[in-house]
């Protein structure tokens, strides 16, 4: 049994809908960002989209993301160092982080959850299962 | 005298029989020294003429009256002690075996023998004169100054030596001797002055006492005399006794005279009285005697004694070899009275020689052997300190050898951590294309009922992005042969200028679509050079590439080659040069020499994600390296870039003895195989 308030959290979750979600993609791979972006309007996802770590940053104070997909070698600041920029902004910590990365050594993974990282996928991923993932992240 | 015996006075007579007395006491006096004595003749004679004096006495008071008696005995006396005086005065031998003469005694009883002849013959001269009228004063006279003389003479100057000995005497029998000497001399001056009387010196009278205690005094002369004569007698005997060394006493004729006892033993006779008068020379060996004329005169003229070595002859046994030393004994005159030989026992001395050259001999073997132990010790030192400098270089080698492990090790670790890293950048390039590929297949299959033309969208870039992958499968396989040295060179004689034009060719439709002006200059007798066709333009496509990706549109790209001559000492060395230059957007200076490496893409580009696989640079490098040629870019940001390969020349007469055969048939023939590994450059193996 849920409290009146929770209820209507709940509800305020689930009011927002998903077209409310937004979702940033990082990656310097143009296809990568394609088939990403691709798959996840089709699912009805707000989705931006950065290059480098820099721009994602912009991205990131400027939109406000609710999730973002980093990949971590990319020019002028890789994946971790936005992801360590994200975790120490008060502002940002209800933004989800995964890493999506083409490194996938253990102590890469480690490496990456100490950052801070919610998730960390390794490459190559399966479109649907990532969209599970991000339905189940989102209730 | 003369007086009568049947005197009524008792101490008359008494006087008249003390000299019958004292010659009892003489009797017993003698008879000592004889026993103890043994040898000393001058008692035997003292005693002889008392014995006789005694009998002759007993004898005349028988047969004649007392005054005739007394008269027989006093001459017989005075004659046989006058006897020994004028042995001395002649130095008869008689005497002197013993090796004892008392002057001074002997003077004294001459003396008195002549005082006591004179007494007498002073009545009888009395008589005579009155009986037979002899001319009474010349004769009288003549004897008178005679005895006067003689008196005088003798007395003086035996009393003086009695006197001087008698001061240097120590205690003992000699000094009692002199006294008892000089006490008698006194006496015999008092008789001397009784004679005087009697010749009618008109002298005081003296008593007839002072004559018997002259006797007296003779008497206790005797003795001690005798004692003398024993203690030196004894003295002698009781060295021949308890001597070590043999002593010989020899005649000056060469006959022994006495020896000690031990010789005489060792020569086999129970004592040494049984050698005496032997010749001496008998004893020894022939070869060796004591006694001979050359010897003995050498020592009466040098009056030295004379050391000898002789042999005793001993019997039943080897001779005694003695160290002799003899000598002479002198009488006041000079004369040559006897010989003394004092011989040391050398047996024990030689044995005691001969025991230390034994050891002596026995040191020497043990010094000899030790020398020996020495020289083996140093040899095998030698020996050790040569093994010890081998252990040294060994040591040494081993560090050296430890060092190059270590280095090695060093290597391996790098060249571990440089392959973790390569598989690191291999897995991510071939992951990217991998998950597009995926991605896209996975989104055709799962939304079915896109438009056609995204589908070709996916389609095409899954097909791009496999030819991609093919792209790095095939750039990674040849890299990894090439460092393997598992690459196939087919090697032949080429004209770079033919390959520029070729890549020129290949890439004139890229050029034209970013419009950039491509031109080719090469020297006009350009050395041929000696590699593979296809690698060479491997390696001038990827220069070309890499040009036709950094110039923007609008821009000039320009192949070259030329002949560079090396001046490096080698004779006839020339180098072929390749350069394929740009207007692009150039190389940092950190960049110029890490685009070579594996993987290294310029990603700060202009347009984006590069399409290379990130190998092309390495590839060449490999390549240019394998013909001995060196590659490198000159470059400067915003200035373009100029990226130049050499390769040696091949020389004239190579060329023309090569021919120009220049297909792949000849290519074939020529192929060369590397199959040495390079381990150290590989990080793959395949």
């Amino acid at each position: 049994m849920y409290s009146a308030s929770s209820t209507q959290g709940a509800d305020q979750r689930l009011e927002k809908s998903l077209a409310d979600r937004k979702i940033l993609v990082v990656d310097d791979e143009p296809f990568i960002l394609k088939s990403l972006t691709f798959v996840l309007k089709k699912e009805g996802f707000h989705v931006d989209s950065a290059t480098n770590g820099l721009e994602a940053l912009e991205v990131i104070r400027k939109e406000k993301p609710d999730l973002v997909f980093l990949d971590i070698m990319m020019p002028k600041m890789n994946g971790l160092e936005v992801c360590q920029w994200i975790r120490q902004d008060p502002q940002l910590q209800d933004i989800h982080v995964i890493i999506l990365t083409a490194k996938g050594q253990e102590a890469d993974r480690e490496k990456g959850l100490q950052i801070g990282a919610d998730e960390y996928m390794t490459k190559p991923f399966s479109p649907s299962m990532v969209v599970k993932r991000i339905r189940e992240i989102f209730g | 005298m003369g007086m009568a015996l049947d005197s009524g006075f008792p101490l008359l007579s008494l006087l008249a029989a003390l000299p019958a007395i004292l010659s009892l006491l003489f009797v017993f006096a003698a008879l000592l020294l004889l026993l103890e004595a043994q040898a000393a003749r001058f008692t035997v004679l003292a005693t002889a003429a008392v014995a006789v004096w005694a009998v002759g006495y007993a004898f005349t008071m028988q047969a004649t009256g007392p005054e005739e008696a007394l008269l027989w005995i006093r001459v017989s006396t005075a004659g046989l002690l006058l006897l020994p005086a004028l042995c001395y005065l002649f130095n008869a031998s008689l005497v002197q075996p013993a090796g004892l003469s008392s002057p001074r005694v002997l003077g004294l009883l001459a003396l008195a023998a002549l005082f006591e002849t004179l007494h007498w013959l002073h009545p009888l001269f009395v008589q005579g004169v009155e009986r037979h009228s002899w001319g009474y004063f010349p004769r009288y006279g003549l004897a008178f100054l005679a005895f006067m003389a003689w008196f005088v003479v003798t007395f003086w100057v035996i009393l003086r030596d009695t006197w001087r000995h008698y001061r240097q005497a120590p205690k003992g029998p000699v000094r009692s001797r002199d006294r008892a000497l000089l006490v008698a001399w006194f006496f015999c001056f008092c008789g001397g002055w009784d004679i005087l009387i009697g010749f009618g010196v008109p002298l005081p009278p003296v008593s007839y006492v002072p004559v018997t205690l002259f006797l007296l005094c003779a008497f206790v002369l005797l003795l001690s005399q005798g004692k003398i004569e024993f203690l030196e007698h004894w003295s002698l005997a009781s060295v021949l006794q308890s001597t070590s060394d043999s002593i010989f006493l020899v005649h000056p004729e060469g006959a022994l005279s006495a020896v000690d006892n031990r010789t005489a033993a060792l020569l086999g006779y129970e004592s040494p009285k049984d050698l005496r008068g032997r010749p001496v020379n008998e004893l020894f060996n022939d070869d060796t005697p004591l006694f001979c004329p050359e010897t003995i005169q050498r020592i009466r003229s040098a009056k030295q004694p004379e050391s000898l070595q002789l042999d005793l002859k001993t019997p039943g046994g080897p001779a005694v070899p003695l160290r002799v030393r003899l000598s002479g004994i002198f009488d006041r005159k000079g004369r040559l009275l006897g010989l003394v030989a004092i011989g040391r026992d050398l047996r024990e001395e030689i044995e005691k020689t001969e025991q230390i050259r034994q050891a002596n001999r026995a040191l020497q073997e043990k010094i000899a052997e030790i020398e020996e132990r020495t020289l083996e010790l140093s040899r095998t030192n030698r020996e050790l300190e040569q093994s010890q400098a081998i252990v040294k270089s060994v040591l040494s080698d081993m560090e050296a050898s430890q060092k190059k492990l270590e280095e090695a090790y060093i290597r391996l670790a790098e060249a571990d951590r440089a392959k973790d890293a390569f598989l690191a950048s291999v897995s991510h390039e071939f992951r990217t294309p991998l998950t597009s590929i995926r991605s896209f297949s996975e989104l055709l299959l799962s939304y079915p009922d896109e438009p056609e033309e995204t589908r070709r969208d996916f389609l095409g870039i899954i097909l791009q992005e496999s030819e991609r992958l093919t792209r790095l499968v095939n750039d990674l396989l040849d890299l990894a042969k090439i460092e393997s040295g598992r690459q196939i060179w087919r090697d032949e004689e080429l004209d770079l200028a033919e390959i520029l034009g070729s890549v020129q060719q290949s890439f004139s439709a890229l050029t034209a679509g970013k419009a950039l002006s491509v031109t080719v200059r090469v020297d006009r007798h350009l050395p041929r050079v000696f590699a593979d066709r296809d690698r060479m333009f491997q390696v001038v496509s990827n220069l070309m590439a890499n040009a036709v990706k950094f110039t923007p549109c609008g821009g000039t790209i320009e192949l070259g080659a030329e002949a560079v001559k090396i001046e490096d000492g080698r004779p006839g060395s020339t180098m072929v040069r390749v350069w394929v230059s740009d207007t692009g957007c150039g190389i940092a200076a950190a960049d110029l020499e890490r685009i070579f490496e594996k993987f290294h893409q310029a990603g700060d580009t202009l347009t984006g994600k590069p399409e290379g696989t990130g190998l092309g640079l390495a590839i060449s490098r490999e390549i240019v390296q394998h013909y001995g040629g060196t590659i490198w870019a000159e470059s400067a940001p915003g200035k373009g870039s100029r990226l130049v390969f050499t390769l040696p020349a091949l020389p004239e007469r190579d060329v023309s003895e090569a021919g120009r055969g220049r297909g792949r048939n000849r290519g074939h023939e020529e192929a060369t195989t590397r199959e040495t590994s390079r381990a150290d450059k590989s990080t793959l193996s395949l």
